[in-house]
């Protein structure tokens, strides 16, 4: 290209302005946050079809990542007396998940879907580019979802000293099935590489929905969990010419080829919401709120090129001023930022036969900020559709602003942690003994939902299991069984973590004598007895997130009342604090002092019966030492009367449970059986 | 090992092991001398770092790892000795693609603590007793910034090649590793893994070395963890080959074992170094390597040594075989010098240094922090053919809560 080429007018309407806008907002935009799915970075692999070549070692020459992809609201209002910019920032259950391998490779790394870059080493103190291969999105049950291929880049940052490794990647969906089958969509991603090497950020995908198959209604607010991300703020934005008045110019060509499109937005704040679950599939709502500020962008591309394909798109880079104001109208502050790898694709619009047009998403560092965003780091992704001739824009930019102290945040960061320290101080003092077992159960919430997403996952093969080995075992006489019904529980389990029942989790109040036999498995020959003493609280406490819980104490020596226990340090008695939330469900976490130190994790179903319950308990540390291992205890547990008096029946077995390979298999060489009885 | 492996060729691989572990393979503690201040260089008419000169004083340091267990996980003891040495080292930082040299003087580069960033250890002279014994080297390392404590440090790693010998080292070749931390103005505190060639035995001694006098930890935050790697039974290197059915490196295996490394440098005998002792199995290495420069020559020299990197697995075991915990380390930079062993001359012999992070931890490593080096010396040749070789591996774990550190005296169960 010389400088007699001849440029065309992108501002001459092929289709009028109004119509083409409405066209390329014709889009479902999911707004997704990705956290990292525990374990799974220690188990992923890089080749995975070849688990004898240690190339595939996992953060080698690449990343495996597994990613919880989780309903996600950030949404920037201008609030309080001055309609300061403030970011609403919430994550909620998850709903969907991420599987696919970042492939480091060299500075000039092409893009070829189905290939590998020649390898390049992860340096987590160098920028990296990579490759992101095999990436399979799914949501609800896994039956919907899409394949996907992109590039990606790692920035390794310091921000108020403390070194971070943020990574942004931008691909294109080369497969869709269930709800997504036969779509296009481009997604992009900003976030941080965590210490566990997993992927923690924003996802926004944009699927082009002419139909609005997944689009067009309105979706439910989500259920917050603790932010796992609180150092970073995402500013969600929506960018339009403010009307078909606003005409785009060439600017100076950055180089021979490329041509410079001067394009002047105003940003809206915007606010996308979606679910991942439930008939007839996901979904994503989309709601345009004030205007927060204007952007200039300069965007270098060749406008004469051939449309960009799936294995062919065509490379962009941008270079963007953002003007924020506040409600009067008065600058904010600014700030600078680029896209540095950016893809862009044909676009047809069937309403809208040879209206030329191009779906294009990207990712560049923010350079710097003003005002109250002087000194912003942080990354920029963008994901839009625009056309040309007219130039009308349907832009989806999110500033990824690492925000340690809260700034943008809706109360700070300080305000906003403290008020949370507050609230649950109200309910459960620091210093009482059931405080670490809350702050635990709170750091295992991903734990949690990630068993409960195995057992979605392997429902069929864990439930067979389960209800045939304790159908096996119901011929003992000490009390009567409870059979379980295989299909019951694969449903169950297919269900996740299920609503709050208050006749379950108050099966207790007061004294209850366990006594507890210990059995042989294969001989059925009694091993060992004891007998526990448990106190169930009486008061549920409620938490400000909709956690209820209960305290619980267990004793081998006599009664301890959970509100007035003696010095933990002396081993007299162990303590338990069941408690449901909506997103985990019913969750218990123990702390064991007799005999020795012990902690253990447990969630469990609710069964059919009325006081039935399946919990699965997993030993999380032993004499302070980490446990890890694939093993779980079930406890099935029912209410019956025995001799006139309403008891409470236990049996415990061990199980073996792979959720990658979805096996399950008998452990140990014994289970045990338990009869409580109340006693006031 | 071969499960094919004759026994002529399994007498061969013990006597290629035997010459592999001839060395004087000991560690050292680096500490800027108390008179030091001021080490910083500084670029003439610019406001800034470049480097660093100093006087470092050379401690016996003794690094006993625990063998791992299910109650204990993963623990050493780490003494720190008496002076018996000192160091004087000039190191400039440099740019990224400067080609290092002895001969070449670098151009002056500041300091960017922010940003990890190479240097060349342009002076590293090594002098132990009372300075009769030790030689000069030659190196190249990398500042990491590492998040510790509340605020930014600035850790530092480097591989450094003996030039020239003296006293008791004239005439020995042989490489270290370094790794600590940069006080940009009063120098380095580190740690330091040393092997030296030894074939004639002259630094070496059979005898108990005089027990150390032990002081206090001046490098309080970190742990150390010294461990042993050799070929073990059944284990043998294989080709990894990329998507295009090129070669793209070779897969390694290893078994781990317990080290124990020392030296001493008073008296009248000088400097000496107890022979390796190479303690029970204690895991298992997994690793894959590469050269790190495209079609360079597999030759390394002085001069030119040859470059490698790669990525590894170390998954400890205790007694019963019960895993314990596992790290993945990086090598992000590895120099690999051939050696010519006198009494197997046409054996490809080699020695070689390297460092780079840990960028996972499992098990009873599960969030730890820190950097992995390590000095060896092998016999390799083209998979599967018999990988003779010793790594003296160390892990510089971030560890201000003593997590992997047993107080000295006090070893569980011992």
């Amino acid at each position: 290209m010389t400088a007699t080429r001849t440029l065309p007018d992108v501002n001459s309407e092929t289709y009028p302005y109004d119509l083409v806008q409405s066209l390329l907002d014709q889009t479902a935009n999911f707004s997704l946050f990705a956290a990292p799915e525990p374990g799974y970075a220690q188990k992923a692999s890089l080749s995975p079809a070849a688990p004898g070549d240690f190339f595939g070692l996992n953060g080698g020459y690449g990343l495996a990542i597994g990613c919880n992809l989780h309903r996600f609201d950030a949404t920037a209002r201008l609030a309080g007396g001055r309609r300061d910019l403030v970011v609403q920032q919430a994550v909620g259950e998850p709903e969907g998940r991420l599987r696919c391998r970042w492939m480091l490779g060299p500075e000039d790394l092409p893009w070829a879907p189905g290939g590998e870059p020649p390898p390049a080493i992860f340096d987590p103190w160098s920028p990296l580019r990579f490759a992101m291969a095999d990436a399979v999105f799914t949501f609800g049950d896994g039956e919907h979802g899409f394949r996907g291929y992109g590039v990606g880049r790692t920035f390794p940052v310091v921000v108020a000293g403390r070194p971070r490794i943020l990574a942004g990647a931008v691909g294109n969906l080369t497969e869709g099935f269930g709800a997504f089958r036969g779509l296009e969509a481009t997604f992009v991603m900003t976030g941080t590489l965590t210490k566990e090497l997993g992927f923690l950020g924003n996802i926004t995908c944009r699927v082009v929905d002419p139909a609005g198959r997944m689009r067009g209604e309105e979706v439910s607010s989500l259920n917050p969990i603790l932010d796992p991300d609180p150092d970073s703020t995402f500013l969600v934005l929506r960018g339009e010419k403010r009307d078909r008045t606003v005409k785009t110019t060439y600017g100076p060509p950055p180089d021979d080829v490329r041509v410079s499109l001067v394009t002047p937005s105003q940003m809206r704040a915007l606010h996308l919401r979606f679910r991942g679950k439930g008939s007839p599939g996901p979904r994503a709502e989309t709601r345009v709120h004030e205007v927060v500020g204007t952007m200039e962008a300069n965007v270098a591309f060749n406008l004469l090129a051939p449309p960009g394909t799936a294995q062919r798109p065509v490379p962009f880079t941008t270079q963007e001023l953002y003007t924020f104001v506040d409600g009067r109208g008065e600058t904010l502050g600014t700030v600078t930022a680029g896209v540095v790898e950016g893809i862009s694709f044909d676009l047809k619009l069937p309403a809208a036969p040879g209206q030329p047009a191009v779906r294009f998403a990207g990712f560049g560092p923010i350079q710097g900020g003003t005002g109250v965003f002087a000194g912003a780091q942080g990354l920029l992704t963008v994901n839009s559709l625009i056309g040309i001739s007219p130039h009308a824009l349907s832009l989806l930019h999110v500033l990824h602003l690492v925000d340690p102290e809260g700034r943008l945040r809706s109360g700070g960061r300080t305000t906003r942690k403290q008020r949370k320290k507050d609230e649950v101080s109200e309910v459960l003092p620091k210093d009482d003994p059931f405080y670490p077992l809350w702050r635990h159960k709170e750091e295992y919430t991903e734990t949690y939902r990630g068993w409960r997403q195995g057992f979605q996952r392997c429902s069929r093969t864990i439930a067979d299991t389960i209800a045939k080995t304790y159908n096996g075992l119901l011929d003992f006489s000490d009390f009567p069984g409870l059979r379980i019904d295989a299909d019951t529980l694969a449903d169950l389990f297919a269900r996740g973590a299920g609503p709050f029942d208050p006749v379950a989790f108050d099966r207790y109040l007061g004294r209850a004598r366990g006594s507890f036999q210990t059995y042989e498995l294969g001989t059925r020959r009694e091993l060992d007895s004891s007998v526990l003493y448990s106190a169930w609280g009486r008061k549920n406490l409620r938490f400000p997130d909709g956690r209820i819980a209960k305290k619980i104490s267990g004793s081998f020596s006599g009664y301890f009342d959970p509100t007035a226990l003696p010095d933990l340090s002396e081993g007299k008695v162990d303590i338990i604090l069941n408690s449901h939330r909506p997103d985990v469900g019913l969750t218990s976490w123990v702390e064991i002092y007799q005999g020795h130190r012990q902690q253990r994790a447990s969630f469990a179903y609710k069964l059919p019966d009325p006081h039935e319950i399946l919990w699965f308990v997993k030993d999380v540390s032993m004499h302070g030492q980490p446990v890890h291992n694939n093993v779980f205890m079930a406890s099935h547990e029912w209410k019956g009367t025995l001799r006139g008096r309403t008891c409470y029946f236990m049996v415990g077995i061990f199980f073996d449970i792979d959720f990658d390979a979805c096996t399950i298999r008998l452990t140990g060489d014994r289970f045990w059986r338990a009869l409580y009885e109340e006693e006031g | 090992m071969s499960t094919m492996q004759t026994a002529a060729e399994a007498g061969s691989a013990s006597r290629l092991q035997r010459l592999i572990d001839e060395v004087a393979g000991f560690n050292i503690l680096a500490v800027p001398e108390a008179r030091s201040s001021g080490s910083a260089l500084r670029a003439t008419g610019r406001n800034g770092v470049i480097g660093w000169q100093v006087r470092e004083a050379l401690h016996r340091f003794d690094i006993v790892l625990h063998p791992p267990s299910a109650a204990g996980g993963m623990k050493a003891e780490n003494s720190v000795g008496e002076s018996a040495g000192w160091l004087d080292l000039r190191w400039l930082l440099i740019p990224r693609d400067f080609l290092a040299r002895p001969d070449r003087e670098p151009p002056a580069t500041l300091l960017d603590p922010e940003r990890s960033q190479r240097f060349t250890m342009q002076e590293a002279t090594f002098r132990f007793g009372d300075g009769s014994d030790g030689f000069r080297s030659f190196g190249t390392g990398r500042t990491f910034p590492a998040f510790y404590g509340g605020g930014l440090r600035l850790l530092a790693a480097a591989v450094g090649n003996v030039i020239e010998g003296f006293g008791k080292f004239r005439g020995h070749e042989g490489n270290y590793t370094l790794c600590g931390e940069i006080d940009p103005e009063r120098g380095f505190v580190g740690h330091g893994v040393v092997r030296i060639l030894d074939s004639q035995g002259n630094l070496r001694t059979a005898a108990d070395l005089p027990p150390m006098q032990t002081r206090q930890s001046p490098d309080p935050d970190a742990t150390y963890l010294l461990f042993g790697a050799q070929t073990g039974p059944g284990q043998e290197n294989s080709f990894s080959f990329g998507s295009d059915g090129q070669i793209r490196g070779a897969n390694i295996l290893t078994q781990l074992r317990l080290l124990r490394l020392g030296f001493a440098a008073g008296g009248s005998e000088g400097f000496r170094a107890n022979d390796l002792r190479i303690g029970e199995p204690i895991g298992l290495e997994v690793g894959f390597g590469r050269g790190s420069e495209p079609g360079a020559s597999q030759a390394g020299s002085a001069l030119k040594p040859f470059l490698f990197e790669g990525v590894a697995k170390y998954t400890f075991s205790d007694a019963s075989g019960r895993e314990i915990g596992a790290v993945t380390t990086n090598v992000l930079e590895g120099r690999r010098f051939d050696v010519r062993l006198p009494a197997a001359p046409d054996e490809p012999a080699l020695r070689f240094g390297f460092f780079g992070p840990i960028v996972l931890g499992t098990g009873c490593f599960a969030g730890a922090e820190g950097m992995f080096y390590g000095s060896s010396g092998s016999i390799l040749k083209p998979p599967p053919a018999e990988h003779v070789i010793t790594h003296f591996y160390v892990a510089r774990l971030h560890d201000p809560d003593g997590r992997f550190r047993v107080a000295v005296g006090k070893g569980e169960g011992r």
